[in-house]
């Protein structure tokens, strides 16, 4: 099979064009100008109670720390509740290095760089943001954050730093600021860990992605 | 062609001409039966709770129709703007007018990258493109990573629900299916998590095996020229993410001006469909990975499919292009609760699909869709795009008496009907005559158990007829207010 994919895609998109443009103005040169929408607004005093109860309702479980020298020990302790094998992946050493804040890992814990292979138990990552909105968690793919870390682990652990949660979803994208040509090949917004309702419709979780999902939050006030 | 549901993915796709048949074949099926039993309520419980969870929910809806109004008037410009930063963000967007275009390009893409193994996350526009059949018909291995489509898949059965595909399936099927399928051995299959378990287990080998990656699209972001990908289970994360390329099978109607539009959107999606406030998993994917990223595919394609379309636009019926499919409609369809999925014979069931189906595979084949419907309205009253989906089904209707697709069963007595009430002194006639039948019960006790038995089966005359005809009644009135 041979089509010269270049020319069938002319000729059927000035086909699907021309079939939208029988019912309306030929498209604009300047853009159209979208109705202004609502945003659904959220006290701003108690952003992170709001994301925190959002955050459980999700089955996510927290703990807050007031130092990242914390850490390494908390992922250990998580990895003994839920009594998986101690092997980590991360990429966050290198990022934390700039911060001259070298990490001390346990020598229980074997630790792996990513890309993830599926073969990790628990994957530590770093939130950019957060949204008190719907109590998720706001991952860019990056050096740092390379999304197969967010999927392919049994558990996944987060850190977020307080003064990083937003009120909304649009105030989320703000943050971020995303323009055309200069995005991250994929921003993931997570709410739990992965679950299905596919059988019977019953809930159970685990079902490609994470298993558990907990979130670490530095303490505004902390001092890292 | 013999009704009743496709036994195979190559068998003929469209079944809706046997709605009738296969209804009434689906309504004899305690299997099925005992799962739609099980299903019924908890979509429509969860949904309830979310909304009531929120502030003010209809404010939400409109937020979220005046997105998808504004989109649909400037349809050509948000495309064109989508397409262009698709490019600059390294991707590819292809055109398909129909669905054998669509799999035609992406058998294009799987021949270059000489892909053996395909993965795919749920999308409805390959099943509108019976996608799965085409690929492997050219010997690539496909599989479905969603849990429902996989065990739909498993089954060789199409999907009942356009969310929730193997509905139709109690956990004892699944089981039978897993047992005959993954050469496991002996093991305990017994409750829930450890089927879910076993397909995550022999899923995580496609996911890691597979050469492209194939998902759907809820949304396309114009302005930044972004995928969005809302699931649960994160199958489209790993679907998109694994693989060296990524293909988005998507259609036209589901581009949007921006990332807040989105979220105007994103707001209603969930709590319509399953309840939640938002998914476990809502992604942004914007072409392949950069120079930074330690993960992702080197390639990335959007396939954007007409099917009728962008003949639906300015069209009685545009306002089916605002749908989301969340599924809300098919939850809260009595005729959809007792009958399923499979009986509406092709790719999209319940109110949204009886609309959908006629207008995309023609009304001719499809002729009954639009009356399996009571038009009783909650499918327009829990659209959380307020489609008005008993007026289209109306519209459909009118269209079939006029294109003489309905039988002269319906059509003789309709035409028979309209003669006789512009004809007063002949209907007033008619209607007395037809009052002392009905008061009389032996007359009505022949209808009933010897002329009109079928009718009689499923309905019932109003009992009450002492009184008069309404004329009676009415003149007697205007006499009596004279004296």
């Amino acid at each position: 099979m041979s089509i010269n994919l270049n020319r069938f895609n002319r000729v059927n998109r000035k086909k699907i064009f021309n079939r939208i443009e029988r019912t309306q103005k030929p498209a604009i040169p300047q853009a159209p100008k979208r109705p202004p929408l609502l945003h659904p607004q959220f006290d701003i005093t108690a952003l992170t109670d709001i994301f925190l109860s959002k955050l459980s309702a999700s089955s996510s479980t927290y703990q807050s720390i007031d130092c990242l020298s914390l850490v390494p020990q908390l992922v250990l302790q998580y990895a003994e509740k839920y009594n998986t094998n101690k092997t980590l992946v991360t990429n966050l050493d290198s990022f934390l290095a700039e911060d001259e804040l070298p990490w001390n890992w346990p020598e229980e814990l074997s630790l792996s760089t990513p890309p993830a292979t599926g073969n990790e138990a628990i994957g530590l990552s770093y939130a950019s943001t957060a949204i008190a909105e719907t109590g998720s968690l706001v991952l860019s793919a990056s050096k740092q954050n390379p999304t197969t870390v967010n999927f392919l682990t049994d558990h996944h652990i987060i850190i977020l730093n307080e003064q990083d949660i937003v009120p909304n979803i649009e105030s989320m994208w703000k943050r971020l600021s995303l323009s055309a040509g200069n995005m991250p090949r994929a921003v993931n917004i997570i709410t739990g860990p992965s679950r299905t309702a596919d059988i019977e419709q019953t809930i159970q979780l685990g079902a490609h992605g994470p298993r558990s999902l907990h979130l670490l939050l530095l303490k505004e006030s902390s001092d890292y | 062609m013999k009704p009743g549901k496709p036994t195979s993915p190559e068998a003929p796709s469209n079944q809706a001409l046997f709605f009738k048949a296969q209804s009434s074949e689906a309504l004899l099926d305690e299997t099925l039966q005992q799962a739609l039993r099980k299903a019924q309520g908890g979509f429509i419980e969860k949904r309830s709770q979310a909304i009531a969870d929120v502030e003010n929910f209809d404010s939400y809806k409109q937020q979220a129709q005046l997105v998808k109004n504004h989109t649909l008037d400037h349809l050509a410009y948000y495309l064109t703007q989508f397409e262009e930063n698709v490019i600059k963000n390294g991707g590819h967007v292809h055109w398909a007018s129909t669905p054998e275009q669509l799999n035609n390009i992406i058998l294009h893409i799987c021949e270059r990258r000489d892909a053996k193994f395909v993965t795919k996350g749920k999308s409805m526009i390959s099943e509108e493109a019976n996608l799965n059949a085409a690929l492997e018909a050219a010997g690539i291995d496909v599989t479905e990573t969603d849990l429902g489509e996989y065990i739909i898949q498993l089954a060789k059965e199409p999907p009942s629900h356009i969310i929730v595909p193997a509905i139709h399936k109690t956990r004892q099927q699944v089981e039978a299916l897993f047992r005959k399928t993954h050469d496991l051995g002996e093991r305990d299959l017994d409750n829930i998590a450890a089927l879910v378990d076993e397909a995550r287990l022999q899923l995580r080998q496609k996911f890691l095996d597979a050469d492209v990656g194939i998902t759907g699209a809820n949304m396309l972001i114009a302005d930044t020229g972004s995928v969005m990908v809302v699931t649960n289970e994160g199958n489209g994360d790993l679907t998109a993410t694994l693989p060296k390329v990524h293909i988005v099978t998507t259609s036209i109607e589901k581009v949007i001006p921006d990332l807040e539009s989105a979220s105007a959107i994103l707001r209603v999606l969930a709590r319509s469909a399953t309840g939640q406030p938002i998914t476990s998993y809502t992604s942004l994917f914007s072409g392949p990975s950069g120079i930074e990223d330690l993960d992702g595919p080197d390639e990335f394609h959007v396939i954007l499919l007409d099917n009728q379309r962008s003949q639906m636009l300015g069209s009685p019926f545009e306002e089916m292009l605002k749908c989301i499919k969340c599924g809300a409609c098919l939850n809260h369809c009595p005729v959809y609760s007792a009958v399923g999925g499979h009986a509406y014979g092709w790719v999209y069931p319940g109110p949204m699909g009886s609309v959908l189906t006629p207008l995309m595979t023609g009304l001719k084949q499809s002729n009954d869709l639009p009356n399996a419907s009571t038009l009783c309205g909650r499918c327009e009253e829990v659209c959380p795009m307020g489609i008005p989906l008993p007026e289209l089904l109306r519209q459909l209707r009118n269209k079939e008496h006029e294109e003489q697709l309905t039988s002269w069963k319906s059509r003789f007595p309709l035409k028979g009907f309209m003669w006789t009430i512009q004809h007063p002194r002949l209907f007033h006639w008619i209607t007395k005559i037809s009052r002392l039948i009905l008061t009389n019960t032996t007359l009505t006790h022949l209808l009933e158990r010897h002329l009109l038995t079928s009718w009689y089966n499923s309905k019932e005359l109003p009992k009450n007829h002492s009184k008069g005809t309404f004329m009676e009644q009415y003149q007697k009135s205007l006499k009596q207010n004279k004296t």
